[in-house]
């Protein structure tokens, strides 16, 4: 069999593949006789040694069927390896974690809870001056204002406390997932 | 030898040799042909496969007197997976080896 014989008969067996898979394999044998005539064989004896092309093809086909592209998405899902944290990884970390993040994480949490109890004194004292206007007597107006003030610092004081709680626990999960990212990635 | 037995044995034998250093198609085939009775073809669809399993990448490289060869190369994953293939068939073997052993006795 000649090179151009072979080629033909391979293209015509591996019919069903994508015209991209036959051009790469193609490519790929034609080589091989090229290298072989380098080697000072000819056509025949090259064709000889590639062994009968509908088995070739075969072996093809079989090499890309469906187990081999589930098993092309099961490495991809397996990939990230766990890999053994470095000493310098778990030294930045552990450093990180104890001298500024716990310090900053409580200090937050100081400043928090303070917000907190604060809007609730100030809330509280609103209701409860609200509540109580008509004893005022002469000066029901300026303690309605007062009790209205009270109020609305109150309402801005819940504001603050829950976008402050809000962002306290998103930036604890972000601190906690990044250095989970750096214990697994290295630095 | 029979061919079902040849082939499982064969991705070792290709990952192996990569294992050694890049290597192009004929290479392999010249190599693996001049040790164990096969078709110089056989090792195409392997080094296929193993590229597109992600154990082997490609490049092409010129060569002095042809067209530019296609060179495979054994990719991190490829190299776990040849330590495990490998342990597997050591295994497999002595435990043949065994019991071939024993049915002469």
């Amino acid at each position: 069999m000649t090179k151009k014989e072979y080629l033909d008969k391979l293209t015509r067996e591996l019919g069903s593949m994508s015209y991209n898979d036959v051009k790469e394999i193609i490519g790929d044998i034609e080589n091989h006789f090229d290298e072989s005539a380098l080697a000072g064989k000819t056509e025949e004896e090259a064709a000889a040694m590639l062994g009968d092309p509908s088995e070739l093809a075969a072996d093809y086909k079989d090499g890309m069927t469906f187990p081999t592209i589930m098993k092309k998405k099961e490495q991809k899902a397996a990939k990230p390896a766990v890999k053994e944290p470095t000493s310098a990884t778990i030294a930045f970390v552990v450093l990180i974690t104890i001298f500024v993040a716990i310090p900053a994480w409580v200090t937050l949490l100081g400043i928090i809870l303070g917000i907190v109890l604060c809007e609730l004194g100030v809330a509280a004292g609103a209701v409860a001056l609200l509540l109580t206007c008509w004893t005022y007597g002469p000066f029901l107006t300026s303690g309605l204002l007062f009790g209205l003030t009270l109020l609305f610092f109150g309402i801005f004081g819940y504001a603050v406390s829950y976008f402050s709680i809000k962002y306290f626990i998103v930036a604890t999960k972000w601190y906690i997932d990044s250095m989970k990212k750096v214990w697994k990635n290295g630095i | 030898m029979n061919n079902q037995f040849k082939k499982g044995v064969l991705d070792l034998c290709v990952l192996t040799i990569l294992k050694k250093g890049d290597s192009y198609g004929y290479d392999v085939a010249d190599t693996l042909s001049s040790k164990i009775q096969m078709s110089d073809g056989t090792v195409y669809p392997i080094l296929r496969k193993l590229a597109a399993e992600g154990y082997v990448s490609t490049y092409l490289k010129e060569s002095q007197n042809g067209p530019p060869r296609k060179y495979y190369h054994l990719t991190d994953l490829g190299a776990e997976k040849l330590t495990k293939d490998k342990q597997e068939w050591d295994e497999f073997s002595q435990a043949v080896k065994g019991i071939l052993e024993d049915m002469k006795t």
